[in-house]
């Protein structure tokens, strides 16, 4: 059943978007998200999502692939835009029995949504270009001038590499212990919330023993390779900032403020 | 209890860029009280063959029949069906949660709904078949124990429904040589003195000459061999085509049979090894 | 580098244990004195709980004796001014090949090691190409490693201890976890390093017919080293390899059944090829 999960999957590519450099592309994400929350317009949701749509094209994602990214949100639209839907006053469009729904509602309920889905598609445009590895690269950099104030970007930066790498692992063996309990008679499925709960155990118990062992090794086999912290490590890619980076960086974080502004 | 499957399917994240094809129109039946190996490289389609026999897994197309009654049919208890073929996943010691090796063993009887009895002269009588004593153990936390301790343990588990059928995953991988030669002598009994219709998944050969009395090949999601394990042993490019070796015994004979040495060729012991070639060498007069 | 004959492992008199629930203290190792020259293929087999896992671990200092010492090029493990040049010397290699690869590209993890020494970027970038060109892994270079099969995971997990450019390499089990060909995938490797680039190898294992490749053979049980020899004189010994749960490559077991009942083949083969030549050629 995990292995269904495709949401923000890095899909390797050689396209310009592929190629940027990753601290620009989190940063130019930031804006996006942030210029998402300042703009309330239609005509400025719509000049983000052709900005949006460009990058797919740019980066020659598949179109119908990153579309399917937004399938698990569903409900979730549904809900916001039905809340709206029904939750604002002003001209009715219809009713049903006291719930009345307004033009307004919809129109309302019908940007939110659009907005949540611009969400959803710039972020994982980030993660869809960028390997994970460019990712935490980029954090730890842009974190790095906070070690200061005490912010362990280098440790942060490992864990989130090491979660990474274990995700796909870990999922698969969920999948195999629900399924070595299944075949023992457990039931995931049916009951109620609490018999659901204790139903996990069979399950959380022996994920939990495996994690550990797994650290266990994984910290063991880190040691053996000289893993000291941060300190004095050097990097195989070092990142460079071109000027083409920078110039995109300020060119696209440039219209979307204009876009913030005007719209 | 027979098993069969009919042109079987089975196809990972269908209509995503992942799409996966892990079974390919496999076509196939075990009848009871057979004890069959199947064979094949990691990612061969063996491992969810399996889990397609107690309904684990949903074919993609084709179906499974669990003594001639399609256990995707309307009105059939996917739960009883699992309770009658018993799965024993690879490194099933993973799997153990309890406190002590009784409740462990007993999670299979209690979720069919046994009472306290029944469950514990299962728990007992399961604990025999794999060789572990009773008064010893049954307390003890699973963790402490060793490896091959904590596998019986875990097979035990499943074989606590008593299910007619006995469906194990790389039951010895990973263990020593004593562990190894141990757990095969125990799935052995099991198969002969208890009854149980055995199908062993396995990439070690010489696990599988000493057990299995029918080999089935798998190679890229496909059955591309299925006969007797003399035979099967005996055809040379099918088993290098699905990267499977031999075991040293067999090419041993069949070495010596490329040098003109009148042996038979499809010998699966040291055992046999030892009869035929004294066999051979007094007939040629070389040892008396 | 490469004289012969100079010791590169060398333990004396190493004892190490740990305390269980009751005071009680269990000897994993008891007294080991083990020399192991440059150049060598040493295998160690034993049955579980015998200590090989625990002894490999002291050449690279993961773990330190209790009693006694181990040196590693004369460099003392208990010293913590040598443990980095110490495991740079010695990589290891462990069992499980999901739980050893730390990043999610095979090359980022590759070159994890070198990252760990502080070697400047380029010489990270040459030493990581030659790497995964040794073990033949360098077209997977940017996969992740989750994906790959068991076989290749180990391979990468080679790949990433000779980027450190050690003079030994050490193999707990690696290939216990893979099918057939995954198995001769690492085993052609191991060998290779070994002739080829004259790096020693040590290799634990359960697999007799991988123990025949070392050029030695140490046998260990409960603690201690009871055997230690080429694996000619040890395999010969069918009964005592036997009663140390342990046991012999089946055409050795054949040659020894057959000598009992009258044949005279001789008893310490080790390869199909060995033992039709004595049959055949008598």
């Amino acid at each position: 059943m995990f292995r269904n999960i495709t949401l923000g999957q890095y899909m390797p590519g050689t396209s310009f978007v592929h190629r940027l450099d990753p601290r620009i592309k989190i940063l130019v994400t930031l804006t996006v998200i942030t210029i998402l929350f300042m703009v309330d317009t239609l005509v400025g949701y719509s000049l983000v999502f052709l900005f949006i749509l460009g990058v797919i094209l740019l980066a020659g994602l598949p179109t119908r692939f990153v579309l399917y990214n937004i399938r698990p949100l569903l409900f979730i639209l549904v809900l916001t835009f039905g809340l709206h839907l029904f939750m604002n006053e002003g001209r009715t469009l219809f009713s049903i029995g006291p719930l009345v729904a307004t033009y307004e509602g919809a129109f309302k309920g019908f940007t939110m949504a659009f907005r949540l889905v611009l969400l959803v598609l710039g972020t994982s445009i980030l993660t869809l270009t960028t390997s994970p590895m460019e990712l935490t690269d980029g954090l730890e950099n842009l974190l790095s001038p906070m070690r200061r104030v005490g912010i362990p970007a280098h440790e942060l930066a490992m864990m989130m590499t090491i979660a990474l790498r274990f995700i796909p692992t870990l999922l698969e063996e969920t999948d195999k212990i629900m399924k070595a309990q299944m075949a023992r008679g457990a039931d995931f499925e049916t009951g109620n919330a609490i018999q659901r709960a204790k139903s996990l155990i069979p399950l959380l118990v022996p994920l939990f023993v495996n994690a550990f062992r797994r650290a266990d090794e994984l910290a063991m086999a880190m040691e053996a390779r000289c893993y000291r912290g941060g300190e004095g490590r050097t990097r195989m890619k070092q990142m460079k900032l071109t000027t083409g980076d920078v110039l995109t960086g300020v060119v696209v974080s440039a219209g979307m403020v204009a876009i913030a502004i005007y719209l | 209890m027979s098993i069969r499957v009919e042109n079987l399917s089975h196809t990972y994240n269908p209509g995503t860029p992942f799409e996966q094809c892990a079974i390919d129109n496999v076509t196939l039946e075990i009848k009871d009280g057979e004890f069959v190996a199947i064979v094949g490289e990691t990612g061969s389609g063996k491992s969810t063959l399996i889990q397609h026999f107690n309904g684990l897994l949903k074919p993609t197309e084709g179906r499974v029949l669990v003594d001639g009654v399609d256990i995707w049919g309307k009105g059939v208890h996917l739960k009883a069906i699992r309770q009658k073929v018993g799965l024993v996943f690879q490194y099933p010691e993973h799997q153990l949660f309890e406190e002590t090796v009784f409740k462990d063993i007993a999670f299979g009887p209690r979720n069919m709904g046994l009472d306290d009895d029944e469950v514990e002269k299962r728990v007992k009588q399961a604990m025999k078949m794999v060789g572990l004593d009773f008064k010893t153990v049954c307390d003890r936390s699973p963790f402490e124990l060793s490896g091959g301790e904590k596998r019986r343990v875990a097979m035990a588990g499943v074989i606590a429904m008593e299910p007619s059928v006995i469906v194990l995953d790389e039951p010895a991988s990973g263990l020593d040589p004593f562990g190894r030669d141990q757990v095969l002598t125990e799935i052995q009994q099991l198969h002969r003195e208890f009854g149980f219709t055995v199908i062993l998944v396995s990439h070690s050969m010489e696990d599988v000459a000493k057990l299995a009395r029918r080999v089935i090949v798998f190679h890229r999601g496909k059955l591309i061999a299925d006969g007797p394990t003399r035979d099967v042993f005996n055809m040379e490019d099918v088993l290098s085509r699905a990267g499977l070796e031999v075991p040293q015994i067999t090419r041993l004979m069949q070495e010596l049979g490329e040098r003109n040495m009148k042996v038979r060729t499809d010998i699966l012991s040291v055992e046999e090894a030892k009869h035929e070639i004294l066999r051979v060498l007094r007939s040629e007069g070389r040892v008396s | 580098m490469n004289q012969v004959g100079d010791r590169i492992i060398e333990t004396e008199n190493l004892v190490y244990a740990y305390s269980q629930d009751q005071e009680g203290e269990t000897r994993a190792l008891d007294g080991i004195n083990l020399t192991i020259t440059r150049g060598e293929f040493v295998v160690i087999i034993g049955r579980n709980g015998s200590g090989k896992s625990t002894l490999a671990k002291h050449f690279n200092a993961l773990f330190l004796p209790t009693v006694g010492t181990v040196r590693i090029n004369g460099m003392d493990t208990q010293d913590p001014r040598h443990l980095w040049k110490i495991r740079q010397t010695v990589g290891m290699v462990f069992q499980n090949p999901d739980n050893q690869i730390v990043s999610t590209t095979v090359e980022e993890d590759v070159a994890f090691g070198p990252e760990n020494l502080g070697i400047p970027p380029d010489e990270i970038r040459r030493r990581v190409d030659l790497a995964l060109e040794w073990v033949g892994m360098s077209e997977y270079m940017r996969h992740a490693p989750h994906l790959l099969s068991g076989g290749q995971k180990q391979r990468v997990a080679i790949a990433g201890v000779l980027a450190m450019r050690p003079e030994c390499i050490v193999l707990d089990e690696p290939t216990a976890m893979l099918d057939p060909s995954g198995r001769r995938e690492v085993l052609d490797t191991v060998r290779r390093l070994n002739k080829e680039d004259g790096i020693t190898v040590v290799l634990i294992t359960h697999f007799m017919n991988e123990a025949v490749l070392g050029d030695r053979v140490v046998v260990m049980d409960a603690g201690k080293i009871v055997m230690d020899d080429v694996p000619r004189k040890v395999f010969s010994q069918v009964e005592l390899i036997r009663r140390l749960h342990l046991d012999v490559p089946d055409v050795t077991r054949l040659a020894y059944e057959l000598d009992s009942s009258g044949v005279s083949v001789p008893r310490d083969v080790l390869t199909v090829e060995e033992f039709a030549n004595a049959l055949c050629g008598f």
